[in-house]
């Protein structure tokens, strides 16, 4: 079955997702007045990293939103839906997302990135692997590649939704999603994104309880709710669908890995001091915990509602018009919006700054200051933006083909070298390229089932089992990295400038 | 400092003095996996463990299976730790290297 929607309950749907489109771009207005105040030399300092004076709750909320994204809305509790509670415990994985992403890099990254200079998350390996061409490359590639597949999927998932929901076509509720980014992310950078964020983080929470509330009160008692679903097939409520090799798996994907993707770790190169990151952890937590236990468990609960939906990811959005007013509907519809939005923004910023950081200022045109750089930040985050605009209206087969690589593929290529980079001082250049390369390859082949080694796992278990091999023993039979760069990132005394 | 001196890769790990924060960034890092792992397996075994059998003989608790009941327990308490752990063990400190009056 679908989803099927009253005149009058569009109208209200559509009446609220206006007024939280016109609050964002008022958001969109405000922080593009506030970034042209800045002055020139600082505005990509300003732009990218917010000149690093972050506060707790939106280091929080951007770690938690961004990492969240439109699978916490809709693929997540479409999972729920459909695999049963198997998977709602192994969202549970992601709970303590921010404590892991901060809690493990977030103080030497905090450090290190104030006496380099890092704007971008890249920006950090350059420096660490002796600014290695293999590593900038593969870096810059993958990161506009994945990151930007990824954006694209997502408007089209918020837009797809839109088009169900409010009855107008699938182009109208694309253009109004790109447009109201393309506003916050390409003119407030990530100002504008994290203010946004704040208020897309309240707008989800908003939606959450109040579905939460709604859903209780129309499924009633539990226990026969729980057991219908078990009637249904007894896989939908043991564990034990899932083998516990594989689940295990999981929780490293989600719970572990995460800290490598770019768009988490944007959290530890922004916030302000060490209070504000302490902050960040707690926040952050609760709200990741309300969000995942809530959400995606309700995916698994509206099984005992409505037993055989058509799109299993319009689980929470059926539940939502089922149980709430349509003002109320119209907000969760402005969450899922939100969690979408928010991802895509803090992602934008981090493919920009890849892009003006790391190829641009790289390889293009080393010289480029001030009032340049200020063109170039702009016109590339604007291109980027009409870019993924355009993807997203007739999506290429090839999409699917990156979004099954994304997460997976950038943690494979990302993780041991920015964790033995920033903890282990005999990692140098050569082994990490060489573990970044061999852990995206070994990740692709097994993902892609081009070869059988994932043994029952899921196949990041084997991917950075390859790239840790490869990356230490590479390491070990070469040089060590230059004595500057060790002092940089591990001495209590580092060299300010390289004389001649 | 020089470019030969900062690009020399013939020197001992002894002759770098470590900043005493660097210190306490890897002790922290290395608590924050621990408290993972050590939620990752409770989890799991209590799961798998109280899942165990066939589903018509599953134990209910407050409308909810048992294992689904304790893996939620858990996560809550798991969360008190996560916030016990940032506010007590985690320490303070000045990430800017102004009071550092040993660079060159």
């Amino acid at each position: 079955m679908g989803i099927e929607i009253g005149n009058s309950a569009r109208l209200a749907i559509i009446i609220t997702f206006a007024i939280y489109t016109v609050i964002l771009l008022g958001i969109g207005i405000y922080t593009k007045k506030m970034m042209d105040k800045t002055a020139v030399d600082k505005y990509v300092d300003e732009f990218y990293t917010g000149g690093r004076g972050m506060g707790s709750l939106v280091i929080a909320l951007m770690i938690a939103a961004g990492l969240c994204s439109a699978g916490t809305f809709l693929g997540g509790p479409g999972m729920g839906y459909s695999m049963g509670l198997a998977w709602v415990f192994a969202g549970f994985s992601q709970n303590f997302m921010n404590f892991c992403v901060l809690g493990q890099i977030g103080k030497k990254v905090g450090i290190v990135a104030r006496r380099i200079n890092a704007q971008s998350y890249l920006d950090l390996f350059v420096h660490r692997y002796n600014h290695n061409k293999i590593i900038g490359i593969v870096g810059v590639l993958s990161i506009i590649v994945f990151l930007g597949g990824y954006v694209v999927a997502q408007f089209v998932g918020g837009a797809r939704l839109f088009e169900t929901m409010t009855g107008l076509p699938y182009w109208v509720g694309l253009s109004i999603f790109a447009l109201v980014v393309l506003l916050y992310a390409a003119f407030g950078g990530i100002k504008g994104v994290s203010t946004a964020i704040v208020f897309q983080g309240l707008v989800m929470t908003a939606a959450v309880f109040a579905l939460f509330i709604g859903a209780l009160r129309f499924i009633g008692p539990i226990e026969p709710a729980i057991r219908s679903i078990g009637e249904i097939n007894p896989d939908l409520i043991t564990p034990w669908s899932w083998s516990i090799k594989y689940q295990a798996s999981i929780w490293v994907i989600f719970g572990l890995v995460m800290i490598a993707l770019p768009h988490g770790a944007m959290g530890a190169l922004t916030y302000k001091d060490t209070k504000s990151m302490h902050k960040a952890i707690i926040l952050g937590v609760v709200f990741v915990v309300i969000w995942t236990f809530i959400l995606i468990w309700l995916g698994h609960m509206v099984r005992a509602v409505y037993p055989d939906l058509a799109v299993p990811d319009h689980a929470i959005p059926l539940l939502a018009m089922t149980v709430l007013p349509p003002w109320l509907a119209g907000i969760t519809l402005a969450g899922v919006a939100g969690a979408i939005q928010s991802t895509v923004g803090a992602m934008i910023i981090v493919i920009s700054s890849t892009f003006v950081k790391d190829a641009y200022q790289t390889y293009i045109n080393p010289k480029a200051k001030g009032a340049q750089l200020k063109k170039v930040t702009t016109i590339s985050t604007v291109v980027i933006c009409a870019a993924i605009f355009l993807l997203s209206l007739n999506p290429p087969t090839v999409l699917e083909w990156i979004i099954i690589f994304t997460v997976g593929g950038l943690a494979s290529a990302f993780f041991w070298p920015l964790i033995l980079g920033l903890y282990w001082m005999r990692a140098n250049e050569h082994g990490a390229s060489a573990g970044m390369v061999s852990g995206m390859l070994t990740y692709i082949l097994a993902a892609g089932n081009y070869l059988p080694i994932s043994m029952g796992m899921h196949p990041i278990v084997i991917s950075l089992i390859v790239s840790a091999v490869i990356m230490i023993v590479v390491s070990l039979a070469t040089p060590k990295s230059p004595k500057g760069i060790i002092q940089t990132w591990f001495g209590k005394r580092y060299p300010k400038q390289i004389g001649n | 400092m020089n470019k030969d001196e900062y690009y020399d890769r013939n020197y001992g790990f002894e002759e770098i003095q470590i900043d005493p924060r660097f210190k306490i960034c890897e002790k922290e890092m290395k608590i924050t996996f621990g408290v993972w792992i050590l939620f990752a397996i409770i989890s799991l075994a209590t799961a798998y463990g109280l899942g165990k059998g066939p589903v018509e003989e599953y134990k209910y608790v407050m409308g909810l299976p048992a294992w689904w009941f304790a893996s939620i327990v858990i996560t809550l308490v798991f969360t008190l730790i996560v916030i016990g752990v940032t506010k007590m063990v985690f320490k303070d400190m000045d990430l800017t290297d102004e009071g550092n009056t040993e660079c060159e």
